[in-house]
């Protein structure tokens, strides 16, 4: 047997297993979490892609369930943050505090914010003041706390899962542009059907309160990084991917008539970024090697709606970011 | 593992399926425009703004065009990765076959990437290569209707429907001399324009003068149904077509009806030289003299009167003898001439024939040429033999003069009448075979006429058929073929004519030379009245020489007046509604006004009412009040709507005639008589001269130059216009 065919056995090898483990992961948190398989497909996808998600939707739908119970799958230190007005920066990655020794010398010692570990919750991060959102800032995209000139790495994985309630906008501050572009997805948290909602009272009203178990450890789940970082992507697709970016700025050729109109600013080439790691992931999960267009299209939405800023007109008319995402994805030819 | 041809085998089919089917979308894109230049191309075509060579290269450049058209869409490249994509696409394979294509590539390309990242992409090019049979060509590449079709559709079926439309000028007549051109005749019985038939009845009544001039009663005839036809044109009894073929079957007639033979000029011109002769000899001095001058009116009394003095035996012995030998002499010379002419004729035959031949060989496949060369070959073997032909030809000629002879001798024998009798005899049995041979060369006549008519019948029907069917190449072929076997039966049956025994000039020279061998014989009163016969008979061929000259003249006329008849007749107008007519509907009597200006342009005397409207005051000047209507009787109070009246007219006046003068003295000059005659007419002494001389050069520029056809219709009309009015 040759290298090469040793190798792709390898590859093949580490596909299934990859497959299996998220298939793992998945199944565990449908223990918990019944009816958003779609957000728990997003959730788990940007965490394998290594970024953070954004959940939009309204209380009660299990959006600080689910990332409690993925913290448990996933074998990893977990801190939920609780934004409201008063929350300080401080609060979140953590201050020098003046503590005495033994001998009674006192001297400044760090203590961490819940920042410091692997799965955040920052639930309705928009009740916090601006000042407190951008505390995640570097946190997010740096992977570490610069605290009086002194630089704290994360422990990787690092993965904020914040949630936000689009309805009671009163004393809410909407997140700025640079924050919700660190977010790889934006996922919105749907009301869930009849027969979801049966299960949900079953299980939550019952006397057996399903546990998740943990199916991934965090050495697991960096490889698994890895592996998704590592599948190629044809010319042409990611071609693709590029126009789609490309169709959301209004003042490109590739520009659709809907983006025109309505977008004042188009996705920044982190846009591009959760398109491919987002396809990437699915095309591993789906048995493939490599990337297809397809996978562009189903994680176009998710990895763009948050970074579409409409104009005045687009407000005013009530246009949702996912009718100019659809309507690019509907135009833009998948070859040119 | 990189080995993706069998992928590339498939795009290949997809490359070529789209080609054929870009190929197919051009082709049919480029075709609506190049219906729409073929429409333009068949309209130039038609308008004979181009001509039909012109427009068939036309016509291929188009179609060459839409082929380029359909080459260049087959020509058109596709990337690989397109077709990759349509044939992922198409065949549900997630973009596995472009992705492996695309991988093949790159593994080829230096950059060195990670081991994992190369296992998985040749792993990817392995899934490719797995799903390929999977790949459905068809669905990547499915042959559709092209988009444009419906719209090249509805083209070409408006371009089927103009081509079935007739439109365009009226199609040149392929043979000149049987349909001149002019307006197509309408079939439609119309009431022709009364300014176009005034014309037409100034050359009827052309014809009509020289019928009277020259005695002419076939001449006289044919005007007449010509004036009858005229009528009903105008009456809008009879169609364009119609009066064009009564006037065809009349001149046919007309030419029929007249003996044909030698030029008339030519004819002339031997008389002349016989007259020459004669004028040496005291007996026919004044014989001589009027034929040298063309006079045979007087040429024709003078033999009369020397025939009278045979008979009356005024003429002495010496006298008669010395007649004789004029006579004979005369006789001689005209034969002399006559075999001096055939000679001439034979050397301009053989001339003719060398040139064919050299021709010929020139160019051995000719059929034409071989077929004149064996014309012109005939005609010289019929010359040739002509010395012989007398005797050949006209055995009850020789017969009829040998037996007056040996009447003439048995005379003086015992059994004179006997020998009257059975010259009787022999003269009746002469006439038999004259009839015979006269009824032979009608039925011949006839025959030829007959075929004549059908060739022209068949190339009319060619020719209808040649207009509806105008790019018909091989109906083109064969109208020519049928118009040249047409000129050939025309050309013979002239020849025909030309070669008939009508000879007056012969026969001319055979009285004379009797008249002159009777002469000779003994001086009794028998012989005396033999000879007075013979100078009779010689006196009436130049009689009948002299009508025939005439009939020539008018038929050489006649064939250049009914040719400018029948042009205008073409290009006559119908008369327009309400227009024609002394009463017209409009009752503006245009025509009447038409006739005064014709009568005052001849220096007559107008009507000042045929200037007003027609009708009583009321319809003429609505305008006016009753009362106004009224002429009046007194001045200052009323109104006379004759204002406009003749102010030449004096009604009250009381007239004092006046004799005047006329001015004697060179006249006006030339240039002064042409301005006066613009302003006051055609009818002065002066103008009439001048138009004389116009007439001269017209009809000269007329033969000699090659005016086009269309023109001479126009410049003939000027000057018919122009004419000085006599009437």
């Amino acid at each position: 047997m040759t290298n090469v065919a040793l190798m792709n056995q390898n590859v093949d090898a580490q596909i299934d297993a990859f497959r299996k483990d998220v298939t793992d992961l998945g199944a565990e948190i449908a223990k918990m979490i019944v009816g958003h398989e779609d957000i728990v497909e997003g959730v788990v996808t940007a965490v394998l892609a290594g970024g953070h998600a954004l959940l939009e939707g309204v209380p009660g739908l299990g959006k600080t369930m689910l990332v409690r119970t993925l913290a448990e799958c996933i074998d990893a230190t977990f801190a939920r943050i609780q934004f409201t007005p008063d929350l300080m920066p401080a609060d979140i990655l953590g201050t020098n505090m003046i503590i005495e020794d033994e001998r009674g010398q006192k001297m400044f010692s760090f203590s961490r914010g819940p920042i410091f570990a692997n799965i955040v919750l920052a639930d309705e991060i928009n009740r916090a003041t601006p000042k407190t959102q951008s505390a995640l800032l570097e946190a997010m995209q740096e992977h570490s706390v610069t605290l009086a000139k002194t630089t704290y790495q994360l422990d990787p994985p690092f993965f904020v899962l914040a949630t936000q309630n689009p309805l009671e906008m009163e004393g809410t501050y909407p997140l700025p542009e640079a924050q919700l572009d660190r977010f790889l997805f934006k996922l919105k948290v749907r009301f869930p059907g009849r027969e979801a909602l049966h299960v949900i009272l079953d299980r939550t009203t019952g006397e057996d309160v399903p546990h998740p178990a943990r199916v991934v450890t965090k050495p697991r789940l960096l490889e698994m990084r890895e592996l998704v970082r590592r599948v190629p992507v044809a010319r042409n697709v990611q071609d693709y991917a590029v126009r789609v970016l490309q169709a959301t700025h209004p003042e490109e050729s590739e520009a659709t008539p809907m983006a025109k109109k309505y977008v004042r600013y188009g996705s920044s080439p982190r846009g591009a970024q959760a398109l491919l790691l987002g396809a990437k992931i699915r095309a591993l999960l789906q048995g493939r090697y490599a990337v297809a267009v397809d996978d562009i299209r189903a994680v176009a939405a998710p990895a763009l709606r948050h970074r579409l800023i409409l104009n005045f007109e687009g407000e005013a008319e009530g246009i949702a970011t996912d009718a100019v995402v659809d309507e690019i994805l509907a135009k833009v030819p998948e070859t040119r | 593992m990189t080995d993706v041809r069998r992928i590339h085998a498939l795009l290949g089919k997809v490359r070529r399926r789209l080609r054929l089917q870009q190929a197919l979308e051009w082709g049919t894109t480029a075709a609506i425009p190049g219906v729409a230049a073929a429409l333009i191309v068949l309209w130039l075509g038609r308008m004979e703004i181009i001509s039909a060579p012109a427009a068939r290269a036309a016509s291929l450049g188009v179609a060459a065009a839409v082929a380029l058209a359909a080459a260049l869409g087959a020509l058109r490249r596709f990337p690989t990765a397109l077709l990759a994509s349509r044939l992922d696409r198409a065949s549900g394979l997630a973009d596995r076959l472009g992705t492996a294509v695309d991988f093949a590539a790159r593994l080829a390309r230096p950059p060195v990437l990670h081991p994992e990242t190369v296992a998985l992409m040749e792993a990817a090019i392995a899934d490719g290569l797995r799903a390929a049979p999977r790949a459905n060509v068809r669905a990547a590449a499915p042959f559709r209707v092209p988009r444009d079709l419906r719209a090249l559709g509805a083209f070409a079926a408006v371009g089927a429907l103009v081509c079935l439309l007739r439109f365009g000028p009226e199609p040149r007549p392929a043979v000149r001399a049987a349909v001149p051109p002019g307006p197509a005749p309408s079939e439609q019985t119309e009431a022709l324009d009364h300014d176009d038939v005034q014309y037409q009845r100034d050359i009827v009544d052309d014809m009509h003068r020289v019928a009277a001039e020259t005695g002419d009663t076939a001449l006289e005839e044919m005007a007449k149904k010509l004036d009858e036809l005229l009528d009903k044109a105008e009456k809008g009894e009879i169609s364009k077509l119609e009066m064009l073929a009564k006037m065809d079957a009349l001149e046919q007639a007309y030419q029929q009806g007249a003996a044909t033979d030698a030029d008339s000029d030519a004819l002339m011109s031997q008389l002349k030289e016989q007259g020459k002769e004669l004028a040496k000899h005291e007996p026919t001095k004044k014989l001589g003299e009027a034929l040298q001058k063309g006079d045979l009116d007087a040429a024709r009394k003078e033999m009369e009167g020397l025939a009278d003095k045979l008979e009356k035996g005024a003429l002495k012995p010496e006298e008669q003898k010395k007649l004789a030998d004029a006579l004979e002499k005369a006789a001689e010379k005209q034969r002399e001439a006559a075999k001096k002419q055939d000679a001439k004729e034979a050397e301009a035959l053989k001339k003719e024939i060398a040139r064919l031949e050299k021709k010929l060989q020139k160019d051995p496949r000719n059929e034409e040429l071989k077929r004149t060369l064996a014309q012109e070959k005939r005609k010289l073997d019929k010359l040739q033999r002509k010395p012989e032909r007398p005797d050949e030809q006209r055995p009850l000629d020789r017969l009829t003069r040998n037996l007056e002879r040996a009447a003439e001798n048995l005379k003086r024998k015992d059994d004179e009448d006997k020998l009257r009798k059975w010259a009787d005899e022999m003269r009746k049995q002469e006439n038999k075979h004259k009839e015979l041979a006269q009824k032979q060369e009608a039925k011949e006549d006839a025959e030829q006429k007959q075929k004549i008519d059908q060739q022209k019948d068949e190339v009319r029907r060619l020719e209808d058929k040649l207009k509806k069917e105008p790019g018909n190449e091989e109906l083109k072929r064969t109208l020519a073929k049928q118009q040249r076997e047409l000129e050939k039966l025309e050309r013979e049956q002239r020849d025909k004519q030309e070669s008939r025994p009508g000879r007056v000039l012969e026969r001319l020279a055979r009285a004379t030379e009797k008249a002159a061998e009777s002469l000779k014989q003994k001086n009794d009163e028998q012989q005396r009245q033999q000879s007075a016969q013979n100078m009779r008979r010689a006196a009436d061929e130049t009689r009948k020489a002299q009508d025939q000259m005439r009939q020539q003249q008018n038929q050489k006329r006649m064939k250049s007046q009914l040719a400018d008849l029948k042009d205008a007749i073409r290009r006559a107008k119908p008369r327009p509604q309400g227009r024609g007519g002394r009463q017209t509907a409009r009752g503006d009597g245009r025509s009447e006004r038409i006739k005064e200006w014709e009568r005052r342009a001849g220096g007559h005397k107008g009507d000042a009412e045929s200037w007003r409207p027609q009708g009583n005051a009321a319809d003429k000047m609505p305008w006016l009040r009753k009362d106004q209507q009224q002429s009046g009787k007194q001045w200052g109070d009323e109104h006379d709507p004759n204002v406009t009246g003749d102010p030449t007219k004096l009604a009250d006046a009381k007239f004092k005639e006046d004799q005047l003068e006329g001015q004697k003295g060179k006249g006006p000059s030339r240039r002064a008589t042409i301005i006066t005659s613009a302003k006051r007419g055609f009818a002065s002494e002066s103008y009439s001269k001048v138009y004389a001389d116009y007439q001269k050069v017209i009809e000269q520029v007329m033969n000699l130059e090659k005016v086009p056809p269309g023109y001479r219709y126009y410049i003939k009309r000027y000057f018919e216009r122009i004419r000085p009015h006599t009437d």
